[in-house]
């Protein structure tokens, strides 16, 4: 259902629920935007940024506009896992990538996907729509964990992707990674077997572990 | 030929380095030098002369991800997988490294070149320098002061520059003045009259324990104004240090316009540096900008500053310290101390005494005598008459044979690096034998050369000593050589080395001879075979080395005797 807001935008409402601020939804999506400068600090003009949560769009819209005023020429991604929020955003923000995500498929079946897997092993910016998250119960919580991999299912899901690092983990020690409930590169580094230490991966997180001693 | 340089310090270090890059492009004309440094120092990195492309190394980003639990798990992996792909893409020919730290070694390791100087860490975490300038920086951190080299000459020596230190322009356009940098100071300077005496004033330094105080500044200023009435101060400082700054200058009770705040970028420094006769100020990266432009520098080592390793750089900058014992104290180490001794005993009046000095033009001796009476702190100028930089004391503690020796000593330590490096042979020994002697006549300018040369004299027996000891080292190594496997002979061996090393490490003459035997010592752990190696290697060293002394001191000797020789003669026509 759509709702004409104060200043005469359509909002999307799904299950009731109005999908942004119903005065003024332009407003609103600046004042997310502005929001995330902190996040969008350190991203590079060809890094994908990836927002959870699309709601209406409107934010998605105000934060494609700073991001080409900036000079960013990365890909944008929007995700979630409401098919008409999706739906509603396309026909408002071209040249955005949708991800409707699905509880159902787990993880990995996620993570495999070609719209997940052509950014997930890249350095990318991920901004979260916070709204669009308590509307959304828990799953956009649960898809931002999978993107994150540092819960055990997810950290597992995400290692499998880089199996050069799997190759080079001891077994053992690898799988007590599974008992920690939020995954760091000081929990990874206890893992490593000691065949490992010649290769490049091992090498690159032992720059990484000077970083966080 | 492409060339990469890592400095991943910080702003200080990347501008410090700015000489060895102006030694690297004269080296190697057509190269293209590309400089990684830290992505918050871009800025000081576009102003050193001679950089073809800045790789920016996202420290902050990748180190944050690391600890943030809302930041992907493998972001900064990813990042520096790619980092890493994207810079051996490059393939560049050389690698230096300038960053003396295990990150930089691990980094190093990674990127693709056929030749690597500086810090290199491989799989196995096995250390390589490619340089024995490198080895000698890692080395210096257990050195006293006096011994140690200007970290700013390890990265000129390093790249193989010492024959170029000496020519008297090498140091001169190390940065660049930009338009931007000239058109953020054209305010300051624009009103202000042509026979008026610009002085710059960095009070903040990156740490509160290296501060000299703002109240101390404050006197200082109104001090220099008042024996200087046609003189302005611009007090410097980053937008974030606007609020302080302009508090001082309100504060003083002088002439508003005489004291101006300065908020200025790097560019803008760089330029008002440029307009300025002197800079007074801790240890800042002001300074460096300062040593590597015009402007005369007065750097107060208060805290953990450290005058000889990382101290200004430039011939006739001055260092002035407290002789507090506990001066120069550990980075991170909390000041122990009821007040901040070091700091409160370098006194307002000895700083003006000196900034008059600078500013009247006097040369090292007038200010010497000027600062004759002023105790009880150290002030140093630095002396480039040998090539690297030496401090020389302004009050006279007097010719002893531990000063003397700690001088020939660095003469000594540089050649036996740069035998090492296989460039003494391109060295003329005349010629090195009388920059040598310049430094010696600098550093004790009130000893008549009859004292140098009894005390030369002294030195020369206790290395012919220390030449007997070789001897009796080199044979008991050649009896070994047959039975090294022998963990009892071993044993009697390193046993003599201990008593030799410590007999030679008693006399300030023959301790830097003794110095390779340490390793020998330390290393209890690796096969016979290895140790055996290492022992040799230590001979070898410590032959060169005794060689070396010995030729310095015999050819001083010579040179003040044929100094005594043409006084007498002249004194003899008189």
């Amino acid at each position: 259902m759509i709702s004409l807001a104060k200043n005469g935008s359509q909002v999307l409402q799904v299950d009731g629920l109005s999908t942004a601020s119903l005065v003024n939804p332009e407003r609103e999506a600046d004042l997310w935007v502005e929001a995330q400068s902190a996040a969008l600090k350190f991203t590079g003009s060809d890094e994908p940024v990836v927002i959870v949560g699309v709601a209406s769009g409107f934010h998605v819209s105000a934060l494609q506009k700073k991001l080409r005023a900036a000079g960013h020429r990365g890909r944008l991604i929007a995700i979630d896992t409401c098919e008409s929020s999706i739906e509603f955003s396309k026909w408002r923000v071209l040249d955005v990538e949708y991800v409707h995500a699905s509880l159902e498929s787990g993880v990995d079946r996620f993570l495999a996907r070609s719209d997940v897997s052509s950014w997930i092993l890249q350095p990318f910016c991920l901004l979260r729509h916070k709204s669009s998250y308590s509307r959304s119960g828990n799953s956009l919580r649960m898809i931002e964990s999978w993107i994150l991999g540092r819960t055990p299912e997810s950290f597992s899901a995400q290692l499998k992707l880089r199996p050069q690092i799997v190759a080079s983990l001891n077994p053992d020690r690898a799988r007590k990674i599974a008992e920690v409930s939020l995954v760091s590169i000081r929990d990874l580094s206890k893992a490593w077997d000691i065949t490992s230490e010649l290769k490049t991966d091992r090498r690159l997180f032992r720059i990484l572990e000077e970083l966080v001693r | 030929m492409k060339i990469l340089v890592v400095n991943l310090l910080r702003l200080g270090d990347v501008i410090a380095m700015a000489p060895a890059i102006k030694a690297i492009r004269r080296r190697h004309p057509g190269a293209a030098i590309h400089l990684m440094v830290n992505s918050n120092f871009e800025n000081a990195a576009k102003l050193i002369v001679g950089v073809d492309s800045i790789l920016k190394f996202e420290r902050d980003r990748i180190q944050s991800a690391c600890v943030e639990a809302e930041r992907p798990m493998f972001e900064s992996y990813d990042w520096l997988q790619r980092f890493v792909e994207e810079t051996t893409d490059q393939t560049y020919d050389i690698v230096f490294n300038f960053t003396h730290n295990r990150l930089s070694g691990w980094l190093c390791g990674l990127i693709d070149a056929p030749k690597k100087v500086g810090l290199v860490l491989d799989g196995s975490g096995a250390v390589s320098f490619g340089s024995s300038w490198f080895r000698q920086l890692n080395q210096q951190v257990d050195f006293d002061d006096e011994q140690s080299f200007n970290h700013t000459d390890i990265f000129l020596a390093a790249v193989g520059a010492s024959d170029l230190l000496t020519e008297t322009d090498f140091f001169d356009n190390l940065l660049l003045e930009t338009a931007e940098g000239r058109h953020e100071i054209r305010d300051l300077i624009s009103n202000v009259p042509a026979e008026f005496t610009k002085i710059a004033f960095q009070l903040s330094t990156s740490d509160p324990k290296k501060e000299w105080g703002d109240l101390r500044f404050k006197a200082l200023a109104e001090a220099i104004l008042r024996a200087k009435p046609n003189a302005i101060i611009y007090v410097t400082g980053a937008p974030n240090e606007r609020e302080r700054i302009e508090k001082f200058c309100r504060a003083c009770e002088i002439s508003p316009d005489a004291i101006r705040p300065a908020i200025l970028s790097l560019a803008g420094v760089v330029s008002l540096l440029e307009e300025t006769e002197l800079l007074i100020t801790g240890d800042t990266s002001i300074k460096h900008l300062a040593s590597a432009g015009t402007t005369r520098v007065i750097e107060l080592i208060v805290g953990s500053a450290d005058a000889y390793r990382t101290g200004g750089w430039k011939s006739g900058d001055f260092l002035v310290a407290s002789r507090e014992t506990c001066a120069p104290c550990g980075h991170s180490e909390v000041c122990h101390r009821t007040s901040h001794a070091c700091a409160t005993s370098i006194s307002v009046e000895a700083i003006q005494q000196l900034a008059l000095s600078v500013l009247n033009r006097e040369s090292v001796a007038v200010t010497r005598a000027r600062m004759a009476g002023i105790k009880p702190i150290q002030t140093f100028v630095v002396d480039r008459s040998e090539g690297l930089v030496q401090l020389i004391p302004l009050s006279h503690d007097g010719l002893t044979d531990r000063a003397l020796a700690l001088s020939i000593e660095r003469a000594a330590r540089r050649l036996a690096l740069e035998k090492r490096e296989g460039r003494l042979e391109k060295l003329s020994m005349g010629s090195e034998m009388l920059k040598v002697r310049r430094a010696v006549v600098e550093r004790f300018s009130d000893s008549t050369s009859i004292e140098l040369r009894h005390s030369i004299g002294d030195g020369e027996v206790r290395l012919r000593h220390a030449e007997g000891i070789l001897n009796s080292l080199k044979m008991q190594l050649l009896h070994l050589k047959e039975s090294f496997q022998d963990p009892k002979r071993i044993h009697e061996m390193v046993s003599m080395i201990t008593a030799m090393r410590s007999r030679l490490q008693k006399n300030p003459w023959t301790r830097f001879v003794a110095e390779p035997l340490v390793q020998v010592l330390e290393d209890d752990r690796s096969a016979p075979f290895a140790r055996f190696r290492k022992l040799s290697d230590a001979v070898q060293d410590l032959e060169l080395r005794l060689e070396i002394g010995l030729k310095l001191l015999r050819g001083l000797e010579t040179e003040f005797e044929n100094d005594n020789s043409l006084k007498g003669s002249m004194g003899d026509r008189l």
